[in-house]
Formats: C-alpha cells, sequence, structure tokens
C-alpha cells in the first residue's frame, strides 16, 4: 500500500495535475482571504472557510478524475491486481495519495489565522473546527471521486460525473426541495454536505457529523472496492 | 518434484458463453511449459485466472500451495505475469517503472538498484533505463514488461506471447534468455506461433475452443497423436474433385491442398488415422474422380501438422 502511495504521489506532480490543483487552489484561497479578509477588514476567520470549502469541493474532480480512469486506459490495473495488494490496499493507497495533495495544498493558508490573530482574537476551536470539516468534507468527496473515476477510462466522464454528484450533495439543503414536508425530503436534507459541514466552521466538533462524513468516505471507497472486483470479474 | 502451480477445473463463463471450461494441470518445478492455441482459444484468459488477475467462474488455482483466492497475496509473491500488453505507465521511465514494481514485491531499498540493473540487463534494456516509457518502441516496451516480471525474482514465471512484437533478432535473444531463465524459474510461456514454443519447451498444452486438447511433451505430440502419420501426393486434376475424393475416404484427412510445381497437378498432405492404411481407398477414389495419382509416399506429420489438428 505504502508503495502505491509513494508511486500515486509522485504521479501526481510528474504530470500537470498537481501542479494545476496547487496553482488555483492557492490563487482562489490568497484572493478569498485578501478580499473577504484583509481589504475588508474583516477578522472573522469563517468566512474564508465558507467560502474556499465550496472552492475545495469543485477542484476535487481535477486530482480524482484520472486516479483509476487512467490505470483503465493503460491496462495498468493488471500489474496492480497481479501484485501481491489487495483491493483494499489498491483503494486506500490512491484515497491516502489524493488526500495527501489537498493538505498540501492547506499548508500556506495556516499563515491565515496567524495573519488576522496578529490584528484581534481568532478562537483556536473555531481554526481547529473548520480545518477537521475542511479535512472530513474532502475525503469524502474524494472518496466519490474515485468511485466514479472507477466506473470508467474517460478522465473528462469521470470529472463531470462527479461535477455533478458533488454538486447535488452540496446544493441539496440550499434548495426549496428540503424544506417541503415529507420523509423523503429529511432524507435529502440529511444527504447535504454543506449542513453537515455548518457546524465545523463554529468550532462545534458534533459527532453527528463526523460520523456522517467518515460513513460516506468509507462507503464510496467500498463501492470503489466492488468496483474494481467487478472489473476483474468483466 | 514438487508442485509449483496446480490448476484444477478451471473455468471461466462470460454470460451463456464459456471461455475456458475443464482446464487442470500441474505445473513441477523446473519445468519450462508452453501453452499453445489458435487466437481466440482462450489462453490469455486461462493465464488471468493462474495470475489472479480474473476470478475464475469454476476450479481452483494454487501456487507452490497457496490458493490465489484464499492466500491471494502468498499465492502473487510467487509469480512473475508479463500479460499480452505489458501493463506500462506511459509518464514513467523505464527506471522508475522498476523501481515501482520493486516497491510493490517490497525489494529492500538497499537493494533495490542492484536488482534493476540485474533485470535490465537480463532484458537487454540497460541502455534505455533513463528514457519514458511512451518514447519506446513496442519491442522494447514489450521488455520492459519482461523486466519487471523478473523483479525479486518469483520462481514462477507466466509470460502471455512475449516475443509479440520483437524483430527476429530479438526473438533469437528471447529465446537464449528463456533457456537461461529455465535454469532458475519454472516458466509457463503462451503462444500461438508453434516454432517459438517448441524451441524452448519441455512440455506442451494445447488449447482449443477453451479446452485442454493435448498434455504431453514436444516429441510425443508429434508421435502419439493420430500415429503421427501422413501421406504426401501428387495428383493431376482439379483441385475441387480431389478434395471431394478424399473426403469421402475413411481414416484419412485432407490437411493442405496447394498447387504444384507441375503444370496441370495439386500437392497434398494427408493425415492418416493410427492403425489405418487408407493408401488403396485413396487411389481408388481420386481414379474414380478422374484424378490420377502420379506419386504417394509417406511422411511423418510434423507438429505443425499435429498443432492444426488440435488446436485449429
Amino acid at each position: 500500500m505504502i508503495a502505491l502511495y509513494r508511486k500515486e504521489l509522485r504521479s501526481t506532480f510528474t504530470s500537470w495535475t498537481g501542479y494545476v490543483y496547487l496553482a488555483v487552489f492557492s490563487l482562489i484561497s490568497g484572493f478569498i482571504f485578501t478580499t473577504g479578509n484583509l481589504l475588508s477588514q474583516n477578522g472573522d476567520i469563517k468566512s474564508y472557510f465558507a467560502s474556499i470549502c465550496t472552492v475545495l469541493v469543485f477542484l476535487v474532480p481535477i486530482l480524482t478524475m484520472r486516479v483509476f480512469a487512467e490505470e483503465r486506459k493503460l491496462r495498468t490495473l493488471q500489474l496492480l491486481f497481479t501484485m501481491p495488494l489487495s483491493l483494499g490496499d489498491i483503494v486506500a493507497g490512491k484515497f491516502l495519495a489524493t488526500l495527501t495533495v489537498f493538505c498540501i495544498g492547506f499548508v500556506p493558508t495556516l499563515a491565515y489565522p496567524l495573519i488576522l490573530a496578529g490584528y484581534g482574537s481568532v478562537e483556536a476551536a473555531v481554526v481547529a473546527g473548520n480545518y477537521l470539516g475542511l479535512l472530513m468534507l474532502v475525503s469524502a468527496c474524494i472518496a466519490i471521486g474515485l468511485f466514479v473515476s472507477a466506473l470508467t477510462e474517460n478522465q473528462l466522464i469521470a470529472a463531470v460525473v462527479t461535477y455533478a454528484l458533488l454538486l447535488a450533495l452540496w446544493l441539496l439543503d440550499s434548495t426549496g426541495l428540503t424544506s417541503a414536508a415529507g420523509n423523503g425530503t429529511h432524507l435529502l436534507a440529511y444527504l447535504s454536505l454543506s449542513g453537515h459541514f455548518q457546524a465545523f466552521t463554529y468550532g462545534i466538533f458534533d459527532p453527528a457529523d463526523i460520523v456522517f462524513f467518515a460513513s460516506l468516505t468509507l462507503l464510496f471507497l467500498a463501492f470503489c472496492v466492488l468496483t474494481l472486483d467487478a472489473r476483474k470479474t468483466a | 518434484m514438487s508442485d509449483v502451480l496446480v490448476a484444477t477445473d478451471l473455468g471461466k463463463r462470460y454470460g451463456d458463453a464459456a471461455s475456458v471450461e475443464g482446464v487442470g494441470f500441474t505445473i513441477g518445478q523446473g519445468d519450462v511449459v508452453g501453452l499453445l492455441g489458435a487466437n481466440g482459444a482462450g489462453k490469455s484468459t486461462l493465464m488471468n485466472m493462474l495470475t489472479g488477475c480474473t476470478p475464475p467462474t469454476s476450479g481452483a488455482v494454487s501456487v507452490f500451495g497457496h490458493d490465489m483466492w484464499a492466500a491471494p497475496r502468498e499465492a502473487k509473491r510467487h509469480i512473475g505475469y508479463l500479460p499480452e500488453m505489458p501493463p506500462l505507465y506511459m509518464d514513467m521511465q523505464v527506471r522508475e517503472q522498476l523501481a515501482f514494481a520493486a516497491d510493490l514485491r517490497s525489494v529492500a531499498k538497499t537493494a533495490r538498484q542492484a536488482e534493476i540493473d540485474r533485470v535490465c540487463a537480463m532484458a537487454g534494456i540497460s541502455d534505455v533505463r533513463v528514457r519514458l516509457i511512451r518514447q519506446l518502441s513496442k519491442g522494447y516496451r514489450q521488455r520492459v514488461g519482461l523486466a519487471q516480471a523478473l523483479i525479486a525474482s518469483p520462481p514462477l514465471l507466466i509470460l502471455d506471447e512475449p516475443t509479440a512484437g520483437l524483430d527476429p533478432k530479438q526473438i533469437m535473444d528471447f529465446r537464449a534468455l528463456i533457456a537461461t531463465l529455465g535454469r532458475q524459474h519454472t516458466i509457463l510461456i503462451s503462444s500461438h506461433i508453434l516454432a517459438e514454443i517448441t524451441s524452448v519447451c519441455t512440455r506442451l498444452l494445447v488449447m482449443r475452443r477453451g479446452r485442454l486438447v493435448a498434455d504431453s511433451t514436444p516429441a510425443q505430440l508429434g508421435d502419439a497423436h493420430d500415429g503421427g502419420q501422413q501421406l504426401a501426393l501428387r495428383v493431376s486434376g482439379g483441385a475441387e474433385p480431389i478434395r471431394a475424393a478424399l473426403a469421402g475416404v475413411g481414416g484419412a484427412h485432407l490437411l493442405e491442398l496447394c498447387a504444384s510445381v507441375e503444370a496441370g497437378c495439386w500437392d497434398a498432405s494427408v493425415a492418416i488415422d493410427a492403425h489405418c492404411d487408407p493408401r488403396a481407398a485413396i487411389s481408388m477414389a481420386l481414379a474414380q474422380a478422374g484424378c490420377p495419382v502420379l506419386m504417394m509416399r509417406p511422411a511423418k506429420a510434423t507438429l505443425e501438422d499435429v498443432f492444426m489438428r488440435l488446436a485449429v
């Protein structure tokens, strides 16, 4: 698993995808912080996290689209299938490598709360809650992206379908649909990513939200393993 | 001699169609076994099942006593596999690809460089180590795939059509390499080219339409099947009457009919069933068809003829 993790990380940065993600994320992140906090003299870090989480959700497909789609296209999955690796190892290695790239993108943003702290007070719990929330949100989005990538060998299709799924899950509770009465609408509201992320932005560690994101991540990673297993059988 | 690979009643179905059915054999230590069959006979499907790449619909595979589906890690650790299309990352350098394979096979970091040097030298790719795989020719990619299969020196090598894309010189080098590898490894090698297999293998498995139809040494295969006897004929007349006349003779099977160097004549190769002498019947049938026999002599069936009869 470690071997695959290392290879994935290396190949992300030998192709353009890793650099494109880091460049786009850093640019948008810096822009949001500069305009939302520095120029508007706003000391509340929550407004930065509220905007950046939306951006992150839509950057996920850039990194996940190629993960399995490319392996399928090049037929290199056959190499992984015949090496002493389990399907769980393959999925875990790729998931952790993708998550690591996202975490690398977070590193420069650690300076933002420090900058704001220099001009006023920043609550440590709020900052920690936001970073934990981002990590959990991104993990779930990556798991969904990997699952979609395992379904096709076309990277473009993988990216578009991932966008569609994440957009739907993100916007579930901003639509009028979930405010209508009925059990089905409650379920839709419960599946909303933004709804579960909300509490983290206030520094509240609600176990229900943590369990939701962890379950969603594990569920889609399990779907990914099942998809690869079905590929072996086909 | 201990069993390296045991395949028991292997089968693979895609919907209602059986790609491989009831295939069973055992390969012992040090064997160099050829898997022969026409294109579409099920060789690649069988190899994918033997290497754990595809689960069988029925049957079992055991490698050094480890069941491929109950203990896949242990079983796969003993196998080096070169599929028909070498699984290579196009954006990697050759040395990076081999380092990745070494890492996957848990080769110690300190021994990795020496191992890469060793397999590069064996596969003849030392000169392209720092080249990107996407820049290599098909023949070189095939050799990188072979080098990858040799990493960590797995005791069982399974090679699917390994000489595809190689030029004649490379094929000669490859045969020499297999001869060298055969001293240290057990090898299962597939091909639809008979000459390639008979020159390097001590045992042949022949597949036809997903089933194993022969399992013997190249010499036994030539001798045993249908007595291995043939008749070579030169007949005057038309191709169709000759075909029709020979089709009506019991115990004789027309293998090949081609225009002779002698004008107006045809040369035919006819296989004869064991314990059967249809020479008189052939002469009579052709004479009655208005196609006189100008020459008839016994000829030993070549392995190629036996293969054609078994596998096609």
